[in-house]
């Protein structure tokens, strides 16, 4: 009887302790965090969209203009190494949406710096900032962005529900994050992102996220291990219990993978179902450019170009660009210059410009990307598309 | 969704489940099933091959000009199935091949059936949604639109074929030919020669319907490995649970859902290609070797590793045919072979084959990544990428977690018997590859950014997944001191 009650205990230690290291309460940690700053929504203003107070918090009710909204709140004196657990309670909130932390610091006060945060399930999330080279310093101004989910939502379709911001909390690591961080991790809202099909997981390399799969998995092993010690499994017993705990605990993982990906899969039911393919085409995720290449397409065939040289400071946009502007042969114009620099002068080539901060001096007819000046001749400027000609620089 | 791109789906499966039926298969246990799963992928590369050699210069209608051909091979794949069906019937009756294995006929209780029913219904749910996530969305992965669905697109809504080469290629070109560039221009194009099969059917490049035959190759590959796992000595519960085991691995699902990468397809026929070459050593039957030759050699048209597993296939079951004492000669020369490559010996292949430049330098846009093959450096930290890739993050569930425990509980099973221990030994070596690879090569960020890692593991994983559910095919728990009656399961296993 002993030995089962030692048993008892020592597997609730093993599963607690490996539940404390995978939320990154450090060892010797309190168990209340002491000294913390607290905010109720209330002490949030609306920066950009539009929002109300109610008796729970601040009720944002709808984005800005242009899809975004911010909602900042005043610090007094926080020291950001002092308090790196950040805890947020933000109910309803739409998955369509990506969260992100914004906060000032009296050393660059205005110098926004923003952390992307793991999307609120209902009730409180917490994450560890510690690790994040620009939580430093003193915090005096903090707030929450949101935005369509880079990558994934089409801004146009994010399908706006208001959501509540109710609590913020600034404190010492401590055990009570356990709970609100494991939760968030292990269960939490993890859209689809360009990194899913390397790996599922967090999908946001920013904030650190602990690990189901090994927790569970030195768990199961340290208990069959106590088991063997304590109670003396003969090694049938120990065979039995392995494969029964290995079973249970795969379903475990199984049903928590099935509840991720239907979570995964509402948010693409939620933008495109009972649609035609010709509207689901139409609402890439990066719009900006989709309307860009239609409207290169267009310029394209006006100009009679073959050749189109894309050029960009973002290479998700840059090869994008060239896959929506198929079947046309489009090339990216640095890769291009750097093979063979001749080979931008073909006749019948127009270089297109998105997503990119070059600059075209007119007096010149120069254009700029980097290190690299390329001879222009303006064609067209057509929202967040540019198009130039190249000719021949002078002697 | 037209008549025309029903019949695009129908005409590769009736092709290829005939071909397997005809050429491979005999009277195995659960031969239907491997006959599916087999004969999807092999009717799917076949199109893509039709297509890629009569479709050039009309690809809008590929699929059209393709047929006729792929009707003429089901036609005589049938009447060669049926020949050889004749021929059986009215020979001699003959035995279900398969039935030698133990089959661990434990008596299973309702309620275990039960559970196996709620597990395969989970499976059904997967299907479900990765149809639904690859029907509702536009070509979502990166490499998928920036690689994979260039050619493609670009032949598709041309018309026709254009040829694509190296950046350097499309700037030499002349102007009267359409040469086309981009940075994958050196991929193997089965699978986009397949993309063009299935647009031409759909009426134009409809994203979710060039995509849909990738939840094809999950299903393929799930029918091909219980299968094969059946015929190998599995029991009909053990196998199905070995079948939740694979399709519930979520990294394998996300490369359905999300569709459009080659590494599932690679996945599906290295696994394929295991198992036959299992049942070859099992069995000693021909077809079957044929089988994986077949599949080992098909890899290299899916994607560049193919080349890597398909010689490390080719290798073992080199291996494998040899008597012991040439065992260990061909062991040496292996070792000596690859000393040689470490000591310059890629370089000067390299040279040979024409992928370095007149200064000695490696020409990336020939070698892609086999390029890494020539710098060697010690890279510890990927040590720590890659331990988080196996055991912690969600990808596997606990499969690598309870993978050595398998193989230490059924370790003498693993060293008596050949038909086990060779596919392992090929599936160390594949692994220590892959670990060398990361270690020592600038892939190192691979391993780091938990990139290609999960990706090149997934290719390797079914047929790990394979080997564990063959070596638990006929695991029994220890008897008690005093239960004399339950003693291991008898093994009657003739290799």
């Amino acid at each position: 009887m002993i030995r089962r009650i030692m048993f008892a205990a020592v597997l609730i230690a093993i599963w607690l302790g490996l539940c404390l290291v995978a939320a990154d309460v450090p060892f010797g940690a309190k168990f209340s965090p002491g000294k913390q700053l607290t905010m109720s929504g209330r002490d949030f203003f609306m920066r950009t969209g539009k929002g109300e107070y109610d008796g729970q918090g601040l009720i944002v009710t709808s984005l800005g203009a242009d899809n975004t909204s911010l909602q900042t709140a005043s610090l007094g004196r926080a020291r950001a190494e002092q308090q790196p657990i950040l805890r947020y309670q933000i109910r309803n909130f739409p998955r369509t949406l990506e969260l992100a932390l914004m906060f000032r610091t009296k050393d660059a006060p205005d110098d926004a710096k923003t952390i992307s945060l793991p999307v609120p399930v209902d009730g409180e999330v917490a994450v560890n900032l510690a690790t994040l080279p620009q939580w430093q310093g003193e915090i005096h101004e903090i707030g929450f962005a949101e935005y369509a989910t880079s990558q994934l939502v089409p801004p146009d379709q994010v399908k706006f529900t208001p959501f509540r911001i109710e609590a913020v909390r600034l404190e010492a690591p401590s055990w009570r994050q356990l709970i609100p961080r494991l939760r968030n991790d292990w269960t939490g809202y993890k859209p689809w992102s360009q990194r899913s099909i390397n790996t599922l997981g967090a999908q946001i390399e920013t904030v650190p996220s602990s690990s189901l799969t090994a927790t569970i998995g030195a768990g199961c092993l340290l208990s069959l291990l106590a088991g063997w010690a304590i109670l003396g499994w003969p090694r049938r017993r120990m065979m039995q219990a392995a494969i029964a705990t290995s079973m249970v605990a795969w379903v475990l993982l199984d049903a928590s993978w099935l509840v991720d990906l239907a979570g995964k899969h509402d948010t693409i039911e939620a933008i495109y179902a009972d649609k035609a393919w010709s509207a689901r085409e139409a609402l890439q995720p990066d719009e900006e450019t989709f309307v860009a290449a239609q409207a290169m397409t267009k310029v394209a065939a006006a100009q009679g170009a073959k050749h189109v040289l894309v050029v960009s400071d973002s290479a998700f946009s840059l090869l994008r660009m060239i896959y929506l502007l198929l079947p046309i042969d489009a090339v990216p114009l640095e890769q291009a210059y750097t093979a063979v620099p001749a080979s931008i002068m073909r006749a019948d080539t127009l270089i297109a410009v998105v997503d990119c901060d070059c600059k075209y001096d007119a007096d010149s007819r120069m254009l700029t990307k980097g290190n690299n000046v390329y001879a222009v001749t303006p064609v067209v400027e057509q929202g967040p598309l540019r198009v130039y000609r190249p000719r021949q620089a002078a002697p | 969704m037209t008549g025309a791109y029903v019949l695009a789906w129908v005409l590769p499966l009736v092709v290829g489940v005939a071909i397997y039926a005809a050429f491979f298969e005999s009277t195995a246990r659960a031969r239907r099933s491997t006959a599916v799963g087999y004969g999807a992928l092999f009717g799917f590369l076949l199109a893509a091959a039709v297509t890629s050699i009569v479709s050039r210069s009309d690809t809008a209608h590929a699929w059209r000009t393709a047929a006729p051909w792929l009707v003429a091979a089901a036609v005589i794949a049938i009447a060669r199935w049926w020949w050889r069906r004749r021929g059986s019937v009215t020979g001699h009756s003959i035995s279900a091949e398969g039935a030698e294995g133990t089959q661990g006929k434990g008596v299973r209780t309702r309620w275990q059936w039960w559970l196996m029913g709620a597990l395969l219904a989970t499976l059904v749910a997967r299907a479900l949604i990765i149809v639904r996530e690859i029907w509702l969305r536009p070509l979502y992965p990166w490499d998928a639109w920036s690689a994979w669905a260039i050619e493609p697109k670009t032949w598709m809504l041309l018309g026709h074929y254009v040829p694509f080469g190296s950046i350097h290629d499309w700037a030499a070109a002349p102007a009267t030919l359409d040469m086309r560039t981009f940075s994958a221009w050196f991929y193997p194009d089965a699978l986009p020669w397949l993309d063009v099969w299935f647009a031409s059917a759909a009426g134009g490049w409809i994203e979710p319907l060039v995509n849909m035959p990738w939840v094809g190759a999950w299903i393929g590959l799930l029918f091909g490995h219980y299968g094969q796992w059946r015929t190998l000595g599995l029991s009909r519960w053990r196998a199905l649970l070995a079948v939740y085991v694979l399709a519930s691995l979520p990294l394998l699902t996300v490369h359905a859902a999300v569709a459009g990468y080659a590494d599932l397809w690679v996945a599906a026929l290295f696994g394929f290609a295991l198992l036959a070459w299992m049942r070859w050593l099992q069995g000693r039957d021909r077809r079957q070797l044929a089988l994986a030759l077949v599949c080992a050699t098909a890899l290299h048209f899916i994607k560049l590793e193919g080349w890597v597993w398909a010689a490390a296939l080719l290798l073992s079951m080199g291996f494998g045919a040899l008597s012991p004492r040439w065992r260990l000669r061909g062991l040496a020369a292996t070792v000596v072979a690859i000393a040689i490559l470490f000591a310059g010996g890629t370089h000067a292949l390299f040279a040979t084959i024409g992928w370095v430049d007149a200064n000695g330098e490696v020409l990336l846009e020939r070698a892609g990544p086999f390029a890494l093959l020539t710098t060697f450096s010690w890279h510890g930290d990927a040590l720590m990428g890659a331990v988080n890739a196996f055991f912690a993050l969600p990808n596997w569930h606990l499969f690598w977690w309870i993978l050595p425990f398998v193989v230490i509980w059924r370790w003498r099973e693993l060293v008596a018997r050949e038909w086990l221990r060779l596919p392992a030994l090929l599936l160390l070596a594949c692994f220590g590859a892959l670990m060398f690879l990361f270690l020592a090569t600038a892939a190192a960020d691979w391993a780091q950014s938990f990139t290609a890692i999960n990706r090149l593991v997934l290719q390797l994983t079914p047929a790990v997944c394979s080997l564990a559910a063959l070596l638990l095919r006929d695991a029994m728990l220890p008897a008690t001191a005093n239960d004399t009656d339950r003693q291991p399961a008898a093994r009657s296993d003739p290799a």
